[in-house]
């Protein structure tokens, strides 16, 4: 009976194979975007949201803020500028630059400037608006609201690994400069650290 | 006494018939002419691009002959059993057959230049596919097909399903042990895995985003790195890559991490790098990198090494890169190769231990000689499907690769990797593995369809044919060799890295066969030098 077992299977597991082969199916359901799913152990939206947690907090906690209103009376304008990404993925550093600059606005203590892409957009409407818009509402060039403070930074990491585990060290730094004195007046660091295993066999 | 050689002849076999999926009939051969038969059907059958091979000739249980004659398949002659058969032997088939059609269809293409028809036949052929060797064959052609978001995204799709790869299916791996190592889950090479970042790395160039080119030169040095200390096989670190990387790393003015880069593809060159030699270029580039440094032990010392550029690097000059891609990879063929069992071996196991230890005694019987006649007499042979490289394989007939500007200066190319020798030393790294799993898979096909035969026994002579004729359909239509590999990738690249002043440049690449005639010439857009600055170029011939 042993030996018909036998039989069977190479019979069995010839025709499965080769059937399962060219089948697959795709599963997609709604999560929460606050849920932490960690497939990969590579950088994800968590990592992105836990940074631009720790420096909007701290950002808009600081003394920069308050001595700038201070000595100038008014709210500080910030421009965004490179973050570096020195690491060796590629990560989207946009989504936790963008979660700063909202909650820069949406705080109504922080000015921010449009990026110099989104400049080129908005001047080339300008530019249009001069020929096209009514005199009343047609906007002047040369009006552009001057930054007083850069958002510059990188991003590092550092890996570990050994067969099938990792260490994988984040670090984010992020800097606020002077546009006029080049003084830096902010600073901030995030750093996470990921342990990755991987199994050797499944089921 | 006729004499068997078990050791891989050098003609090629019989590459049957062809049309999809068809089985070639092979002749009834009568008993007295057995052995001859067995002798003659030796050696290599090449199946790419066909669908039939004279492998159930040399099966066991054909070996052992029917009543009905030797046929091939006895049962097949007619009747609705015979059309049940036929269609299973269809069914095993079809589904890699085509596949290696395919790939011959695209290498025609990619051989004859034609890489945008290339690359949208095989995208239409695979789309969806879930195949690691697929996607790396289909980014590399969204690639050369100026398809930069597929490539990359491909590429990226054949990186992840590497990595869940390594998470070895149990059930998978089981069945490859019973059916076939084709069944089971490629992951791509430890090479295919490096040059992915190669190729995502020049996409990204090709777009202007040096960031995002610079992290695939990161993750190439990431992954050697790894790869160095734990790999068992031969490729361990790469030369050009480590190259290439540090080329990256300084474009984007990480001038300490391309002195790391540099300084370890020259050890790997100096270690002797599948018989390169270190490319002239790269003490020069090693020596710009330390003088931003400022590490003066090593600039002495590189001085030393390289006398003559340490007076002529210039650092208001700016530096061009040319690399030119030569030929196609080698792809991998089967071989069926017969191994004798002896009457006196042993035929019945009592675990898989003992079998694997028979398997690996068997393994050493490849290459020896068999005679007739001897103190041994022979059962029957083993016959198992083998992957390999043909040797003569010419991946492209490229010998020398120059570049020259408008002012008429040459500048030699030099061969900085040679793919086609590491595709074959990698391969020849696994092929004592591969060679023991496929005689450990042939037993027990073997012992499995004289188990289906003595169950039918027990009820009637017929039914013992019947099942043993099913499990052995089975067996020899899903024997097969693994020939899964990157098949899109070129034979060679050639390497030029060296300083122009800035300006506007007009370069062209020569590519010449070994007597100086060109071949191919690939005039680059004119390139903006500026100081400091790297630019790099790309060029393929597929002459």
């Amino acid at each position: 009976m042993k030996a018909l077992r036998l039989a069977g299977i190479v019979l069995l597991a010839a025709i499965l194979i080769l059937s399962v082969g060219c089948s697959s199916r795709k599963v997609v359901s709604r999560v929460d975007t606050a849920e932490t799913i960690d497939l990969s152990g590579n950088w994800n939206d968590t990592d992105s949201r836990l940074v631009a947690e720790e420096m909007i907090s701290d950002a808009l906690a600081k003394p920069w803020l308050t001595n700038f209103v201070g000595a100038q009376g008014k709210n500080p304008a910030v421009i965004v500028g490179a973050i570096r990404n020195l690491t060796d993925e590629h990560i989207a550093t946009g989504t936790f630059v963008g979660d700063i600059e909202r909650a820069f606005i949406n705080s109504g203590n922080v000015r921010v400037v449009a990026k110099p892409v989104e400049r080129e957009g908005v001047r080339e409407e300008r530019a249009d608006q001069q020929a096209n818009a009514s005199p009343e509402t047609v906007k002047e060039f040369g009006m552009e609201l001057g930054a007083d403070y850069m958002l510059i930074g990188e991003m590092n990491k550092i890996t570990d690994q050994e067969g099938r585990e990792k260490v994988a060290f984040y670090q984010v730094d992020l800097t606020l400069t002077d546009l006029q004195s080049n003084e830096k007046v902010w600073m901030q660091t995030k750093k996470l650290k990921k342990y990755i295993a991987r199994k050797a066999y499944k089921p | 006494m006729s004499k068997v050689v078990f050791s891989p002849p050098t003609s090629w076999g019989d590459k049957g018939g062809s049309g999809c999926c068809g089985a070639t009939r092979t002749p009834p051969i009568p008993p007295a002419r057995r052995e001859e038969a067995l002798i003659s059907l030796r050696g290599r059958g090449d199946k790419r691009g066909v669908c039939s091979q004279s492998v159930p000739a040399v099966s066991p249980y054909f070996s052992r002959g029917t009543k009905e004659g030797w046929s091939v398949f006895p049962l097949l002659a007619g009747g609705q059993k015979g059309g049940l058969f036929l269609l299973l032997f269809a069914l095993l088939f079809c589904g890699c057959a085509p596949r290696m059609a395919l790939m011959q269809a695209v290498r025609t293409d990619i051989s004859s230049s034609q890489l945008e028809k290339a690359y949208q036949f095989y995208a239409k052929k695979v789309a969806k596919t879930e195949r690691v060797d697929e996607l790396l064959n289909l980014g590399l052609l969204a690639f050369e097909a100026g398809d930069y978001t597929t490539s990359f995204r491909t590429l990226s799709d054949a990186e992840r399903l590497a990595e869940e790869r390594l998470t070895k299916s149990v059930s998978r791996e089981t069945a490859a042990l019973v059916v076939s190592d084709a069944v089971s889950a490629y992951q791509g090479t430890v090479f295919d895995k490096a040059m992915l970042h190669y190729y995502r790395g020049l996409g990204f160039l090709a777009q202007h985003n040096l960031e995002s080119a610079t992290v695939e030169g990161r993750a190439i040095a990431q992954y050697l790195e790894v790869n160095a200390r734990e790999s068992k096989r031969t490729y361990k670190d790469d030369g050009f890559l480590q190259w290439f990387s540090g080329s990256l790393y300084d474009a984007y003015g990480q001038a300490n991490d391309a002195w790391i880069s540099y300084r370890r593809a020259r050890e790997i060159y100096d270690s002797g790098y599948y018989a390169l030699r270190e490319p002239s270029f790269l003490c020069p580039v090693t020596l710009a990198a330390v003088r931003k440094v400022g590490h003066s032990e090593s600039e002495t010392e590189l001085e030393s090494e390289c006398p003559a550029a340490a007076e002529s690097l210039h650092s208001d000059w700016g530096r061009v890169i040319v690399l030119c891609e030569v030929g196609l990879a080698p792809p991998i063929l089967e071989e069926d190769i017969l191994l004798p069992i002896y009457k006196n071996d042993p035929h019945h196991f009592a675990g898989d231990d003992e079998r694997g230890r028979f398997a690996h005694d068997l393994a050493l019987r490849r290459g020896h000689d068999y005679q007739y006649g001897s103190d041994v007499t022979l059962d029957y042979f083993l016959r198992v499907a083998l992957p390999y490289y043909g040797a003569d394989y010419v991946g492209s007939g490229v010998a020398q690769v120059m570049v020259k500007d408008t002012t008429g200066r040459e500048i030699p190319a030099e061969l900085a990797q040679n793919i086609g020798a590491i595709f074959r030393q990698d391969l020849s790294d696994r092929q004592g593995a591969i060679l023991v799993r496929a005689i450990t898979r042939a037993l027990i096909k073997y012992a499995a369809t004289k188990a289906a035969e003595s169950a039918g026994n027990r009820h009637n002579e017929a039914l013992g044919r019947v099942l043993g004729a099913m499990v052995n359909v089975a067996g020899v239509a899903t024997e097969s060799a693994d020939t899964r590999s990157w098949e899109t990738l070129p034979d060679r690249i050639y390497a030029a890295d060296f300083e122009l002043p800035p300006g506007t440049h007009s370069l062209r690449a020569v590519f010449q066969d070994d007597l100086g005639g060109a071949l191919f010439r690939h005039d680059f857009d004119p390139v903006e030098v500026k100081p400091g600055e790297i630019v790099f170029l790309r060029a393929r011939c597929m002459r």
